[in-house]
């Protein structure tokens, strides 16, 4: 049951060539519940990729089946490793970054440690200092809170905290499950922004779920709009800006 | 279309059809024939084994209510035990009363001792309880020998056990088994009838999500101290048992070790099961001994072994695995295992 | 005087070694949540283990050392082979398999070693030190000295090394920890592994004051437990505040007061342990209260 937008097939990619990740009929689910049911998607090297749909539709199964969060069957890669049924930890250490739904915080660690703990995979200590110092420059917010404990963040702070948890990882490839979740309109609007520097801006690959579709579709390469498991629509994010059915169900007009 | 829905619509929840006597009730028959035909079979060493798991199994029924069904963890069972042994031998030794009215004494002195363990644990939860319970426990000996003018002390206290009628024409271990078994019928039967009323649901509602309970209109503080007081008040009548059986009460019979073989009994044998207490009281009795039989030094590494490995294997405990190997046998698809003393944690399924 | 300045003296000593197993239990606590019953026997085996190897003829430092190091690796042991196929059981069935452990433990030593009681040496010498017309054993300061050491150490583990990082990590939020790819399962053995070694050395600094015996910590572990409630569960600083002020209390009581003597010692940590879940279930430093999982 899958309708693709006119220009794009699900594994259209940017540069040409093999994409930096590849999902042919993915099946995931938790317990005797399966929620994903065939999902086909593709990320090239340097592409946001926005992952659009309902609630229950099983976008945020989806990244946590690439991140080894749930029980998947299928077909993934990533840089030509096959990529499910390695634990989390191990496909950390791969470099895919995976920024959770509710942001993950070390809510009893400064924020200091919660960035340090970012940059575990990597052993460049000279570098990660220098990446973390870019980084506050651009969340200035963080800076002033750098040795408080992050639970005592606001929603928006622990945002940014989380994604610049995900990038001082230097991460081949950024899963972002809802950003703007319990953030105010002001402040979505601001994150997206930054998201745009800073992930756009540095070509850092991204896998984006998203209920905010605009923003979503703004920041975008491509998209994909999940429901019921299965992908119903793919293509680039333009298109799919001006796509009915997008406009319709996602876009309110 | 499974099983379950099935026998829903077939017995409508508020009239019981009357219907033949069901494979548990035929079960628990047996069990009470066994456990009375043990006195006539065996030998009085043996006979005294199998007293005292009557004795421990009516403890264990205390423990049940308070943990498996309230989910209060309790590490200090054996102190009320000891309360119960000590109210009863102080009763037939120091007052003029007869050897039967230790038993409601016990019962009154451990179950108002529960429920004044009860009461912090109004305010405290997990292993705080635990460590409160821990602290009674060892507490209880100390003080003992701390009032050794009414209790004997150190040195413990004989006491004269109740004798078997002459007409009865029964000896004394035929007798006092007897006498166990006909204290914890109707026990059991109270026990059963409060886990299928209306106390033993509030416990459980208290025991799954107590802010949820209390939603619903549970009493928290009246739950909790009654779980307590009634566990408490259980563990007390075991304890005069043991007192009439042993004919002898002493500090060492009441270690931390008895505390933490009644947890691990009615954990092994089934939390939130009324058989869950036989079983745990058989192996609480037994397991130790032929560990010791195997290798006399190595008994208590096979005991802790044992308990471990039940862990990993039966999580419902024994009468858990008894009801999925009854499942299965009647075709219907066997419940899962899980920590039966853990509330279900909420896990937020988020299906996205 | 003298001997309010010696029972202090002694209360203070005694606490540091309360403070040594309280050390270890908060730690296992912070990073899996889980309250280990066999703590006190798993330090009682280790010291055990340098007991032979004294035994067998090494200097007592080295004997020491080996037996650390055998503590570390019964520490990642236990966590791998028992506690792991538990783990996400719920509190109750821990406690029971930490439980059966202690059983387990508390034979084995017997069967291996015996029930007798036996001497262990002291690392310090048994001089005392003149202070201020005070005589103090240098075995007590001794004791206070190194507790100190080992908090300094371990704070400094915790705060600045990559593997503390992840202990801290891992305390607060596993299912992140992974997600930064930290190997949640290998960072816990180390973290039973350290606390096992914290253990071991409160047992072969307390074996020397009592005898050697398979139950030689059974009554310092209640101890322990009181100063990891008093101080937090989740506080090392508060395991070593509070373990010096249970040791206090219960050496002022014990001297001081009649009706406590020297049996009802244990009514001390108890008393503390209910008083402060009553008034402060958190400790006195402790920052989360620890509910049922």
């Amino acid at each position: 049951m899958t309708t693709v937008a006119p220009s794009g097939q699900a594994s259209a990619t940017v540069a040409g060539g093999q994409p930096l990740l590849a999902v042919r009929g993915l099946v995931a689910g938790y317990g005797p519940v399966t929620v994903l049911r065939g999902v086909d998607l593709d990320v090239g090297e340097g592409e946001v990729v926005a992952v659009l749909g309902p609630n229950g539709a099983g976008k945020t199964t989806l990244l946590r089946a690439l991140s080894g969060g749930c029980r998947a069957s299928g077909w993934a890669t990533f840089a030509g490793r096959d990529l499910l049924g390695l634990a989390p930890d191990r496909v950390a250490r791969l470099g895919i970054a995976h920024v959770p739904e509710g942001r993950g915080t070390f809510a009893e660690l400064s924020v200091r440690d919660n960035l340090r703990i970012g940059a575990w995979r990597r052993r460049d200590r000279q570098q990660v200092v220098r990446d973390i110092d870019e980084l506050l420059d651009r969340f200035p917010r963080l800076r002033e809170r750098l040795d408080q404990p992050a639970g005592s963040l606001s929603g928006g702070e622990q945002q940014m905290l989380a994604i610049a948890r995900g990038l001082v990882s230097a991460p081949r490839l950024l899963l972002l499950d809802e950003p703007s979740l319990g953030l105010s309109p002001r402040l979505t609007a601001e994150l997206f922004q930054l998201l745009g520097e800073l992930v756009r801006g540095r070509g850092v690959t991204a896998l984006v779920v998203e209920q905010n579709a605009r923003l979503a579709l703004e920041l975008a390469d491509r998209g994909y709009v999940l429901e019921a498991g299965r992908v119903a629509l793919a293509g680039r994010a333009d298109e799919l800006a001006r796509d009915e059915r997008v406009r319709k169900a996602y876009l309110g007009v | 279309m499974s099983a379950r829905a099935a026998t829903a619509s077939v017995s409508p929840p508020k009239r019981r059809a009357r219907r033949r006597p069901s494979a548990r009730a035929l079960a628990w028959a047996a069990c009470l024939c066994a456990f009375a035909a043990v006195p006539f079979l065996f030998d009085p060493y043996r006979v005294g084994q199998f007293t005292l798991v009557v004795i421990y199994a009516v403890a264990l029924l205390g423990l049940n209510l308070l943990l498996g069904y309230g989910g209060q963890i309790s590490l200090g069972h054996g102190a009320f035990f000891a309360i119960g042994a000590y109210a009863a031998a102080i009763t037939i030794d120091r007052t003029g009363l007869p050897a039967l009215a230790a038993l409601p004494l016990a019962a009154l002195a451990s179950g108002l001792a529960g429920a004044l363990v009860g009461l912090p644990a109004l305010r405290i939860r997990g292993i705080y309880l635990a460590l409160v319970t821990l602290s009674v426990a060892l507490v209880v000996p100390q003080l003992v020998k701390r009032f050794d003018e009414l209790t004997g002390g150190a040195q413990g206290m004989q006491v004269a056990q109740p004798a078997a009628p002459a007409w009865l024409g029964l000896e004394d271990d035929q007798f006092l088994h007897l006498l166990c078994l006909a204290v914890a019928l109707p026990l059991f039967a109270l026990a059963a009838n409060l886990v299928r009323g209306g106390v033993g649901r509030a416990l459980l509602a208290v025991r799954e999500n107590e802010l949820a309970a209390v939603a619903m209109g549970v009493d928290l503080a009246r739950y909790k101290t009654v779980a307590f007081a009634l566990g408490a008040a259980y563990a007390g009548v075991g304890g005069a048992l043991f007192t009439f059986v042993n004919g002898f009460v002493a500090p060492e019979s009441f270690t931390l070790a008895l505390s933490f073989g009644f947890l691990a009994a009615v954990v092994v044998g089934g939390l939130g099961t009324i058989a869950g207490a036989v079983f745990g009281a058989l192996f609480l009795e037994f397991v130790p001994v032929y560990a010791s039989d195997v290798n006399e030094a190595l008994g208590g590494v096979i005991y802790g072994a044992v308990l471990i490995a039940c862990m990993y294997v039966l999580p419902d405990g024994i009468a858990g695995l008894g009801r999925r190997i009854g499942s299965r046998l009647h075709g219907r698809r066997a419940t899962a295992g899980s920590d039966a003393a853990a509330p279900q944690v909420q896990t937020k399924r988020e299906e996205e | 005087m003298e001997r309010l300045a010696q029972t202090i003296v002694d209360g203070i000593a005694d606490g540091s070694l309360y403070a040594a197993l309280a050390l270890a239990l908060v730690l296992i606590f912070r990073t899996t949540g889980v309250v280990n019953f066999a703590q006190g026997e798993m330090a009682m085996v280790s010291t055990f283990v340098a007991w032979s190897l004294l035994e067998a003829g090494l200097p007592l430092g080295a004997a020491i050392a080996v037996a650390l190091a055998f503590a570390f690796v019964l520490g990642m042991a236990v966590e791998r082979i028992v506690i792991r196929p538990v783990e996400g059981r719920g509190p109750l069935t821990l406690a029971i398999v930490t439980l059966g452990l202690y059983i387990l433990l508390n034979s084995a030593a017997g069967w291996i070693w015996g029930f007798n009681n036996r001497g262990f040496p002291s690392v310090f010498p048994s001089d005392s030190l003149s202070v201020g017309g005070v005589d103090i054993a240098v075995e007590s300061l001794g004791i206070v000295v190194v507790l100190l050491v080992v908090v300094a150490a371990l704070f400094l583990l915790l705060e600045r090394t990559r593997i503390g990082l992840a202990l801290r990590a891992v305390s607060t939020n596993p299912e992140s920890a992974r997600l930064c790819g930290i190997s949640v399962g290998r960072t816990l053995m180390v973290g039973w592994g350290l606390a096992s070694v914290l253990g071991a050395l409160a047992g072969v600094l307390i074996a020397p004051r009592i005898f050697l015996d398979p139950n030689l910590m059974g009554g310092v572990l209640i101890y322990a437990f009181a100063a990891a409630t008093l101080g937090g569960f989740d506080s090392p600083v508060g395991a070593v505040i509070g373990g010096w002020a249970i040791g206090l209390s219960e050496a002022l009581a014990s001297t001081y007061v009649d009706f406590i003597g020297s049996d009802l010692e244990i009514l001390v940590p108890l008393t503390v342990i209910l008083v402060v879940l009553l008034v402060r279930p958190a400790g006195l430093f402790g920052r989360r209260e620890v509910v049922r999982a």
